[in-house]
C-alpha cells in the first residue's frame, strides 16, 4: 500500500489503462507538453508519445466531437476538460451525440469515452469557474456520472470508467487533487454503480461525494463529541445510484442528510431524496435534510463565497435537525 | 395501372380538409409537381402538388366538399381512357381501410416500464384541517402499527408535535392511562387515481349483449328510501346558528361525492375497450333553464366543504341562468345529480349523461308512517333516491352498495361537515 | 450526336453512368414514396427530402472505399441509399418499425449503417462535424488509409462546430472532405441573409487548405471533381472543402410550405434536374432507349413499393425495447 496524492492515483489509472489497451488515448488542453493543468497527465507524453497524448487547441466543441467520431470507429478516447465549466461549450456533443448515439442508432454505435476533469468550485474563482455539473449530466439517460472522494477510489473508478463501453462523465475536484491517502497496490477496479460506507454509524446517514465527503468526515468527528453517531455513505457513482446500499443504511439510521456542493434546486441530492422517500418511506423518522449550494452565482468576496458553499457547520446543523437535537 | 390520389395531410394536426378547388380538369395530364387542387386545412389553404404522374381520369371528391385525410379524392391513369371501374371500387375500399385503421391507439405502457407516478398527498391530508391532521413520521406509524398502538394516542415530541419513533417506543413501555382520539375518519381510503381498467372477457360480453339489446346505453335503475329527518334537522341547526343557508341539493351533492369516493367504480365512464375510473369527483348539477337543461359541474366535490359547495352551486346556477357558463364549467363531469324534489316529485328516473356511467334522481321528502327502533309507529319524512346506471360499467350490486352508502351519509349528515 | 454510340460520355463509361442513374432514381422514388406516406400519416415528425440533390450524394460516394466513413445532417436518406443502404430498412425506419435501420428508434433524421461506416444522420445543425473528423482521426491512428466524407448543409456554415472542425482537421492533417450541400436556404432563410461570405470554397483559404466549387446539379461534374478531391485527400491526408451548389425541390421539411421562394425559381432548377439530364444523355448516346428507361423506372418504382409494403407490414418495436440500448454495458444494481 503506497500513500499517493489523488492526481497521482488518477495518473496511474491512465497509464495502466493506456498500457493495457492501445485504443485508449487522451486529448485535451495542456495535457501533453505542459504535463496537465493539474499534473494529472504528468509524464504521459514522454511515455506514450504525441500520437496518444494530444494537446488540443482551446476548442472543446471541436475535440469533443472528434472524440465521439473516434469512439464510433472503435477508439477509446479520454477527454480531459481543464475545468468542467468548459464542457458547457461541448455540451451538444456530450448530450446530443455521445449520450444518444447507441439508442438512436438502434444499438449500432456505442460510445466508449471518458469525459474527465475538475468539477465544482476552486478557491475564489468567482461565478463562471465554479459550476457543479453532476446534476446536469445525470439528467440524461445514456451517460454514467462518477465522482470519487479519495485517491484509492479515484484510481479504481477511473480504470473502470475507461473500460466501460458507454460514455462516462468523471468528475474530479481541484481541491482534492492534493488529497493524500493509501491506495491498494496493483491492478484493481471499482465497479460503476457501487457506493461505499466511509464510516459506520447508527444515528444518521450522511450522503456525500467528492470534496463534500471531506467535509462530512469533519462533521462526523464534531457530532461524535455530541454523542451522535453518523454513518458516511459515498455513492461514488451518482448515476446509476447504489440504492441497495443507501436503503440498507437508511434502514439502520432512519435519518438522512444529503450534502452536495452543487445548487439546491434540481441537485443530485433532490433525486437521492426522492428515491429514498419512494423506496424507504416507512423507515424515515424525520424528513430528509439537504445541505447544498445556495441559489446564487458564486461570488468572489471571501465571506460571500463561504456563505454560498456547504460547510462543516451547516452539515452539523442539519444532522441536529434530523436527529431532533436542535 | 391507375393510381389513387388521397386527401393528403398538409399540416401536422390536419385530420380533414375541404377541397376548395380543383386546379386541373378530368382528362388533363398531370406531372409530378403539377398543382392538383387547393385544400383548406385546419390552418390555411394549401395548393397540393401531385406526387404522381398520369391522366386525371376521375375526380371523386367534388369542390367545396370536406374529406378526411386518406379519403380517395381522384384517380390518375396511364392512358387517357383507361377503364377504372374495378379499380375505383378497390381503391375506395383501401382508402376506407386507411381511414378506419388511422392512428393506432397508443398501447398502455406496462406499469413496470411506466415512469413513477408523482406521489400525492394522502386523502386524509387533503381533507382535514391543520389541527385535525395527525403528524407522525412514517417510521413512527410503522412501528405503531406493528405494536398495535393507535398512533393518534401517542403524544408527539418532534417539531409541531410530530410523533417520532422515540415517542412510540416510550408509549410502548409506559402507556398513558387515557386513550387518545381514534384514527381519523376516512384514513383508510385508497388514493384517488385515474386508471384505465382493461375489460375482462365477461365485461366485454356484457357490454356487447346489453348494447345489442338496447341500441344505446343499457340502463337500469335502483331506488332507495332515505330518512330525511336528520337532513332537515341539520339544515335548521345551521340556519339557527351561523345563518348558513344550505339546500337539500347541496347536501346531496356533497353526499354523492362522499359515496363516489368510496365506490369509485360508479364514478366512471364506459369507453368501448375499457372503463375509465375517474380520479376526480366532478359532480354535475342538473339545472333547468327556460328552453332546456344544463349541468354545471362542481369539480373535486369530494374535497370541498359543504359550505364551499353551496356557494359554488349558487354561483354556477346564476351563471347558467345568465347563459354565461364557460365550456369547462359544464363539460367533463364524472357524475350527475338531478333533483326534482322541489317540484313535489315523489320519484323519477333521469337519463344518463354520456359518457358518465350513472345519474342520481332525487325526489321530494314525503311524510310516511314507519316503525321506529322500539317498534312504535311514527310519522317520518322520507325521500326516494334513484340511481340510473349504465350496466356496461356498473352492476346492480354495486349500484345498491353505492346507494346504501349515500343513504347512510344522508341519514348521518354530520359525516359531511368537514 | 444523337444515335451515335460512344465509349464514354464526359469520362464516364455506360455501365457506370447507368448504375449511378439507377441510384438517383432509387433516391428520388424513395423520397417521393416517403412524402406520400407522410401525407397518409404513416410517417410523422420531421421529414427532410433529398429530392433535387441526388447528384451530389451519388456522384461523390462513387469514390468511397470500404474503410471510409460518411456522416451527414438530418437530410440523410439519400446518402444512406447512395451508399447501398436497403430501401426496406430505410422505409421501415421512417414508419417507426423494428425492422428499420435503427430499429425504429432513430427515425427520419437518424439513419445509420455500420457496414458502410455511415455514422448517421444528425439532428443538430453542425452536430456531425465532430463525428466526421473523429473518423478521420481514427484513420490516422490506425493508419488504414481511409478518408471521411462529411456532408452538411449551407445552414451549418454559421455554426462554430464547422470552423472548429476545419481548424482541427487542418491543424492535425486529418483526411476529411467537407462537402457543403448548398441548397441555398437554411430552412426559410436564404443564405445571403445568414452567411457573411457565401463563396464557401474561399473559406478554405482561412485554414490553409484547398477549396473547390462544383455544380451539384451536374452528376458528371460532381463525379469528376470528387474523384480528384478524394484521391488527393487520401494521398496527402490534407482536408478539403467542397462547395456543391444544389437545390431542394421541397421545403426544408414537410411542414415547410416554402413561401419564401417562388415557384418560378423552383421550376428553373427542375429544368436542370440531374435525373432528367442524365436520362437525356443516356438517350442521346444511344445507351438507353425510351422503352428501356420506362422499364427501368417501373422496376425501381416496384422496388420502392416493395419497401413501403415491407415497412407497412413490419411490427413496431416491442415495448421491452423502450429501455434497451441506452447503454452497451450493464452496470450497477438496477
Amino acid at each position: 500500500m503506497a500513500v499517493v496524492e489523488m492526481r497521482e492515483a488518477l495518473n496511474q489509472a491512465l497509464k495502466e489503462e493506456m498500457t493495457r489497451d492501445e485504443k485508449v488515448f487522451i486529448l485535451g488542453e495542456e495535457v501533453a507538453e505542459y504535463n496537465g493543468a493539474y499534473k494529472v497527465t504528468k509524464g504521459l507524453l514522454d511515455h506514450f508519445g504525441p500520437k496518444r497524448v494530444i494537446d488540443t487547441p482551446i476548442s472543446e466543441s471541436g475535440f469533443t466531437g472528434l472524440a465521439v467520431g473516434a469512439a464510433m470507429m472503435g477508439l477509446r478516447p479520454v477527454v480531459e476538460y481543464m475545468s468542467f465549466n468548459f464542457s458547457l461549450v461541448a455540451m451538444d456533443q456530450i448530450i446530443s451525440n455521445a449520450s444518444k448515439m447507441l439508442y438512436m442508432s438502434g444499438g449500432l454505435y456505442h460510445i466508449p469515452i471518458v469525459f474527465r476533469g475538475p468539477n465544482g468550485a476552486g478557491p475564489r474563482v468567482s461565478s463562471q469557474h465554479s459550476h457543479n455539473m453532476e446534476s446536469v449530466y445525470a439528467h440524461f439517460p445514456g451517460i454514467h456520472v462518477l465522482s470519487p472522494s479519495c485517491p484509492a477510489d479515484a484510481k479504481g473508478m477511473l480504470k473502470a470508467a475507461i473500460r466501460c463501453n458507454d460514455p462516462v462523465v468523471f468528475l474530479e475536484n481541484e481541491l482534492n487533487y492534493g488529497l493524500k491517502e493509501e491506495i491498494p497496490d496493483g491492478d484493481y477496479l471499482i465497479p460503476i454503480g457501487k457506493g461505499d460506507i466511509k464510516r459506520a454509524g447508527n444515528d444518521v446517514t450522511i450522503i456525500a461525494w467528492s470534496r463534500m465527503m471531506t467535509l462530512a468526515k469533519q462533521a462526523a468527528a464534531e457530532l461524535e463529541k455530541e454523542g451522535i453517531s453518523a454513518e458516511l455513505l459515498d455513492p461514488r457513482t451518482l448515476k446509476p445510484l447504489d440504492m441497495p446500499l443507501i436503503a440498507e443504511s437508511v434502514k439502520k439510521t432512519n435519518r438522512v442528510v444529503i450534502v452536495e456542493e452543487g445548487h439546491f434546486f434540481s441537485g443530485v441530492g433532490a433525486q437521492i431524496a426522492d428515491s429514498i422517500y419512494t423506496q424507504m418511506f416507512d423507515y424515515l423518522d424525520a424528513p430528509i435534510a439537504r445541505v447544498a449550494q445556495s441559489e446564487n452565482p458564486m461570488p468572489y468576496a471571501a465571506n460571500l463565497e463561504a456563505a454560498t458553499l456547504p460547510s462543516v457547520a451547516k452539515i452539523v446543523q442539519a444532522v441536529r435537525q434530523v436527529t431532533y437535537r436542535s | 395501372m391507375p393510381t389513387s390520389v388521397l386527401m393528403p395531410s398538409l399540416s401536422p394536426t390536419m385530420e380533414e380538409g375541404v377541397l376548395a378547388k380543383w386546379l386541373v380538369k378530368e382528362g388533363d395530364f398531370v406531372k409530378q409537381g403539377t398543382l392538383l387542387c387547393s385544400v383548406e386545412t385546419d390552418k390555411t389553404t394549401v395548393d397540393y402538388e401531385s406526387m404522381d404522374e398520369g391522366f386525371l381520369r376521375k375526380i371523386v371528391l367534388p369542390e367545396k366538399t370536406q374529406a378526411k385525410v386518406n379519403q380517395l379524392i381522384a384517380v390518375l391513369t396511364e392512358t387517357k381512357d383507361e377503364d377504372i371501374g374495378e379499380f375505383l371500387q378497390k381503391a375506395q375500399e383501401k382508402s376506407q381501410k386507411l381511414l378506419t385503421a388511422k392512428i393506432a391507439p397508443v398501447a398502455p405502457v406496462p406499469s413496470a416500464l411506466a415512469p413513477p407516478i408523482l406521489s400525492t398527498r394522502s386523502p386524509e391530508d387533503r381533507r382535514s384541517g391543520e389541527e385535525r391532521r395527525l403528524k407522525a413520521s412514517p417510521l413512527a406509524r410503522k412501528v405503531a402499527v406493528e405494536a398495535g398502538i393507535p398512533i393518534g394516542a401517542v403524544q408527539g415530541s418532534g417539531p409541531s408535535g410530530r410523533v417520532i419513533r422515540r415517542d412510540v417506543e416510550a408509549f410502548k413501555t409506559n402507556p398513558p392511562a387515557t386513550e387518545g382520539p381514534g384514527v381519523a375518519f376516512g384514513a383508510q381510503l385508497p388514493p384517488a387515481v385515474t386508471q384505465d381498467i382493461p375489460l375482462s372477457m365477461m365485461r366485454r360480453t356484457i357490454a356487447r349483449r346489453l348494447l345489442e339489446s338496447t341500441q344505446s346505453i343499457p340502463v337500469f335503475a335502483v331506488t332507495l328510501k332515505v330518512d330525511a329527518e336528520p337532513l332537515n334537522e341539520l339544515r335548521s341547526q345551521l340556519k339557527r346558528g351561523p345563518g348558513y343557508k344550505v339546500s337539500v341539493n347541496d347536501i346531496i351533492v356533497k353526499a354523492s361525492a362522499f359515496a363516489l369516493r368510496r365506490h369509485p367504480a360508479v364514478n366512471s365512464s364506459f369507453h368501448g375497450e375499457f372503463i375509465r375510473q375517474h380520479g376526480n369527483v366532478d359532480v354535475g348539477v342538473a339545472v333547468s333553464l327556460d328552453g332546456g337543461l344544463i349541468t354545471p359541474i362542481v369539480k373535486h366535490a369530494d374535497q370541498k366543504s359543504l359550505w364551499n359547495i353551496s356557494e359554488e352551486v349558487k354561483a354556477l346556477v346564476a351563471k347558467a341562468r345568465a347563459g354565461k357558463l364557460a365550456p369547462d364549467e359544464y363539460q367533463g363531469g364524472t357524475f350527475t345529480v338531478s333533483n326534482l324534489g322541489m317540484y313535489g316529485v315523489d320519484e323519477f328516473t333521469a337519463i344518463i349523461n354520456p359518457p358518465q356511467a350513472a345519474i342520481l334522481s332525487v325526489g321530494g321528502a314525503q311524510p310516511e308512517i314507519a316503525l321506529d327502533a322500539q317498534g312504535i309507529p311514527r310519522q317520518k319524512s322520507v325521500m326516494k333516491i334513484t340511481l340510473n346506471a349504465d350496466h356496461r360499467a356498473i352492476d346492480g350490486a354495486l349500484a345498491a352498495q353505492f346507494l346504501s352508502t349515500l343513504k347512510s351519509a344522508l341519514e348521518n349528515p354530520a359525516w359531511l361537515l368537514f | 450526336m444523337a444515335g451515335v454510340k460512344k465509349e464514354q460520355t464526359r469520362s464516364l463509361p455506360r455501365e457506370k453512368l447507368v448504375a449511378m442513374y439507377e441510384k438517383m432514381l432509387v433516391i428520388r422514388y424513395f423520397e417521393e414514396a416517403s412524402i406520400k406516406a407522410y401525407q397518409q400519416k404513416k410517417i410523422a415528425g420531421f421529414l427532410h427530402s433529398y429530392i433535387g440533390q441526388e447528384a451530389v450524394g451519388v456522384g461523390t460516394l462513387e469514390h468511397k472505399l470500404p474503410q471510409d466513413a460518411v456522416v451527414t445532417s438530418y437530410r440523410c436518406h439519400g446518402l444512406y441509399l447512395a451508399l447501398g443502404g436497403s430501401p426496406r430498412e430505410g422505409m421501415a425506419e421512417l414508419f417507426g418499425k423494428v425492422t428499420g435501420c435503427a430499429r425504429g428508434k432513430g427515425g427520419s433524421m437518424h439513419f445509420f449503417s455500420q457496414p458502410h461506416n455511415f455514422l448517421g444522420g444528425h439532428g443538430i445543425v453542425g452536430g456531425q462535424f465532430g463525428a466526421g473528423i473523429g473518423a478521420a482521426f481514427k484513420s490516422n491512428y490506425d493508419e488504414d488509409n481511409a478518408v471521411s466524407f462529411i456532408f452538411f448543409g449551407d445552414g451549418a456554415l454559421a455554426q462554430g462546430s464547422f470552423h472548429e472542425s476545419l481548424n482541427l482537421a487542418a491543424l492535425w492533417d486529418l483526411p476529411a472532405i467537407f462537402i457543403c450541400e448548398d441548397n441555398q436556404y437554411g430552412m426559410g432563410t436564404a443564405n445571403t441573409r445568414a452567411i457573411a461570405n457565401t463563396d464557401v470554397a474561399s473559406k478554405a483559404e482561412g485554414y490553409g487548405i484547398k477549396g473547390t466549387t462544383v455544380n451539384g446539379m451536374d452528376l458528371f461534374e460532381v463525379h469528376e471533381t470528387m474523384r480528384h478531391v478524394a484521391h488527393e485527400t487520401r494521398a496527402t491526408r490534407r482536408p478539403a472543402l467542397v462547395h456543391m451548389k444544389t437545390y431542394r425541390y421541397f421545403g426544408h421539411s414537410l411542414s415547410d410550405a416554402g413561401l419564401y421562394r417562388s415557384k418560378d425559381e423552383v421550376d428553373a432548377y427542375k429544368q436542370k434536374d440531374p435525373i432528367l439530364t442524365v436520362s437525356q444523355e443516356l438517350r442521346e448516346n444511344g445507351w438507353m432507349g425510351e422503352d428501356e428507361n420506362k422499364n427501368l423506372q417501373k422496376k425501381i418504382r416496384a422496388h420502392i413499393q416493395d419497401a413501403v409494403d415491407f415497412a407497412d407490414e413490419s411490427p413496431e418495436p416491442p415495448l421491452e425495447e423502450l429501455t434497451q440500448q441506452v447503454f452497451r454495458d450493464s452496470v450497477g444494481s438496477d
